[in-house]
């Protein structure tokens, strides 16, 4: 019999819970903001970045799991209908700068990447992406995305082997948050 | 862009594409699934067990398997791999079909992500969770990506307990059936840049060599005999590579010349192979500008560039008029004679976009292969249908 790779993880883990991923960003004064998004909110991830175009992969907002996963809404044709998934990439970028740069995150001007990701509020794709005022919330996808990546492929560790071996962090005290001007207000999912 | 000459109706010819698969050839299929890419490469029946009688004909001896290389964003591949299963192409599913932790059958013993763009990627969770009971492995670049897709193929690699995960780079290789599976890029140079995110995720792409069949060993009661280089094909799939990848593919495989001193024939050393060769490419990003560059088609030498593309109609305008250019120049030289290139068809350059002369749409390709020759067939279809297997068109060689 073929060992197994990994360990046997329970199916109902991978339900979605009623709570949405919350990211933070990081403000130019060392503090951070909570990004505040809604269920109808939008996840754009930069596909591909070519030919003056910016490649856009549009998804619903994710929720988290029962283990902590982020978890994307299967979506239909009539729903990537709605979205656009080509813009301009000099004004998106000039987009995405002024967004930066009024939020007061850091290195607001840095270029677009492959792999960038953006809060675009809902619940209707914006016409105008530059007036939807994305938000930059690459770091923590760019987390999300690398915990995905070893929580699939790498073994566990328990908490209390994690303890015994030292590995855990001690506790961060809580660093200090501000509110985000240019995020909508919570809203009830 | 340039949208793709029209292949000549007269060519193709309506044939019996299922019944021209014998148990000992190869089967790759190059999806038509627009500006994407979904392929599978059906390997010929092997003895399920050595120790039992080898029969030809008689399947329950023997078994294909099939390898996939990207899902594309569409239901075609799904589609592809139950038609061949109602063919009995590949095996039935096994007991373990249904079971939420399924120790897979092998039917399909790989699955190779090549690059997390969604072109690419988008059907690979819904083929790792709906064909669970029968996938073994599965490779990626190990470029940790942002989309809802690459988080889906991570949530779907987590509830697979059975499936082996690798993330290679240039130089592994994996024996599979009859078959060999080199690993071209990408360079374990590149791979330790990807955290930086200086690399882009085309240049992640894992590139593969196959060659069939592979060196084997004859094994005879109290004698073995080694079988190399007999009829042996080889197809070059380039996933979305760009020119920094294959640099390095460039001097990771090297042409080795070979050696007729005395000194080497008398360690049988130096015999010469150029690494990068191969009778089939896959060009690597539809078309792209920076997908290809002269050398390398020149060295690959391929009697084949298939290109997998929507001719001119998708976001990117692909396949790019340079890219095509430097194709044809690479395979019929003309820049000193100033003579025009023969047409692409005439050079072995086919599209999954491509049209005959009555503009009727060729779309998906199957090469049927074996002892060093190809036979490719057209199935007509557009990028939202399924290929039917029974509506082929075999293309007449010039």
């Amino acid at each position: 019999m073929q060992q197994e790779q990994r360990p046997v993880v329970a199916a109902d883990s991978f339900a979605p819970m009623d709570q949405l991923w919350e990211p933070e960003i990081e403000l130019t004064d060392g503090t951070t903001a909570p990004v505040n998004p809604t269920a109808d909110s939008f996840y754009v991830v930069v596909d591909d970045i070519d030919a003056g175009i910016v490649g856009l992969d549009p998804a619903p907002w994710p929720h988290l799991d029962h283990a902590g996963r982020l978890s994307f809404p299967d979506v239909d044709e009539e729903w990537e209908a709605r979205v656009a998934t080509d813009a301009n990439l000099d004004e998106f970028q000039s987009a995405v700068n002024a967004a930066r740069t009024r939020a007061d995150q850091i290195a607001p001007e840095r270029r677009l990447r492959v792999g960038d990701v953006f809060h675009v509020p809902g619940p209707e794709w914006p016409d105008d992406l530059a007036s939807a005022k994305p938000i930059d919330v690459s770091r923590p996808a760019r987390r999300a995305a690398k915990i995905a990546h070893y929580g699939a492929i790498a073994p566990r560790v328990t908490p209390a082997e994690a303890e015994r071996l030292e590995l855990a962090k001690p506790p961060e005290p809580d660093a200090p948050r501000q509110s985000f001007p240019l995020s909508p207000p919570p809203q009830s999912i | 862009m340039a949208v793709p000459g029209a292949v000549p109706a007269s060519r193709l010819s309506a044939g019996d594409f299922l019944g021209s698969i014998d148990p000992d050839h190869m089967v790759y299929f190059l999806c038509n699934v627009g500006d994407a890419d979904a392929q599978l490469i059906l390997l010929p029946a092997t003895p399920v067990d050595p120790d039992e009688p080898d029969d030809p004909d008689n399947p329950p001896n023997r078994r294909r398997q099939a390898i996939i290389v990207d899902a594309g964003k569409t239901k075609k591949l799904p589609r592809l791999l139950d038609r061949l299963v109602d063919e009995k192409l590949l095996p039935a599913d096994g007991p373990e079909a249904g079971q939420e932790h399924p120790v897979p059958d092998g039917s399909i013993p790989l699955v190779i992500a090549t690059h997390p763009h969604a072109d690419h990627v988008g059907g690979i969770p819904e083929l790792l969770t709906g064909y669970k009971h029968r996938i073994s492995e599965f490779w990626d670049s190990g470029y940790y990506f942002t989309s809802a897709k690459y988080h889906k193929i991570m949530n779907a690699v987590e509830a697979h307990p059975h499936l082996m995960y690798a993330q290679p780079t240039s130089g592994f290789r994996r024996w599979i059936g009859s078959a060999a599976v080199t690993v071209m890029s990408p360079s374990i140079h590149l791979r330790n840049r990807f955290d930086t995110y200086g690399v882009d995720p085309n240049n992640a792409s894992v590139s593969v060599r196959i060659e069939f069949p592979a060196a084997r060993v004859i094994q005879r009661t109290e004698d073995r005999e080694l079988v190399d280089e007999a009829n042996t094909m080889s197809l070059l799939l380039g996933a979305d590579a760009q020119t920094l990848s294959w640099s390095f593919v460039m001097t990771d495989f090297p042409e080795l010349h070979p050696s007729d001193s005395a000194a080497a024939k008398a360690i049988d050393a130096a015999t010469g192979e150029d690494l990068v060769s191969a009778d089939i490419l896959k060009v690597s990003h539809h078309g792209s500008k920076h997908g290809v560059n002269l050398e390398l088609v020149e060295r690959i030498s391929p009697q084949l560039m298939l290109v997998s593309s929507v001719a001119g109609a998708g976001r990117y305008k692909f396949p790019h008029t340079v890219a095509q250019d430097l194709i044809r120049e690479a395979m019929d030289p003309t820049t000193t004679s100033g003579a025009e290139h023969r047409k692409d068809w005439e050079l072995g350059m086919f599209y999954t976009s491509d049209t005959d002369d009555a503009g009727t749409a060729l779309g998906s390709i199957a090469l049927v292969m074996s002892k060093g020759k190809w036979t490719m067939w057209r199935f007509g279809d557009e990028p939202g249908d399924p290929i039917d297997l029974g509506s082929g068109r075999q293309w007449q060689r010039p």
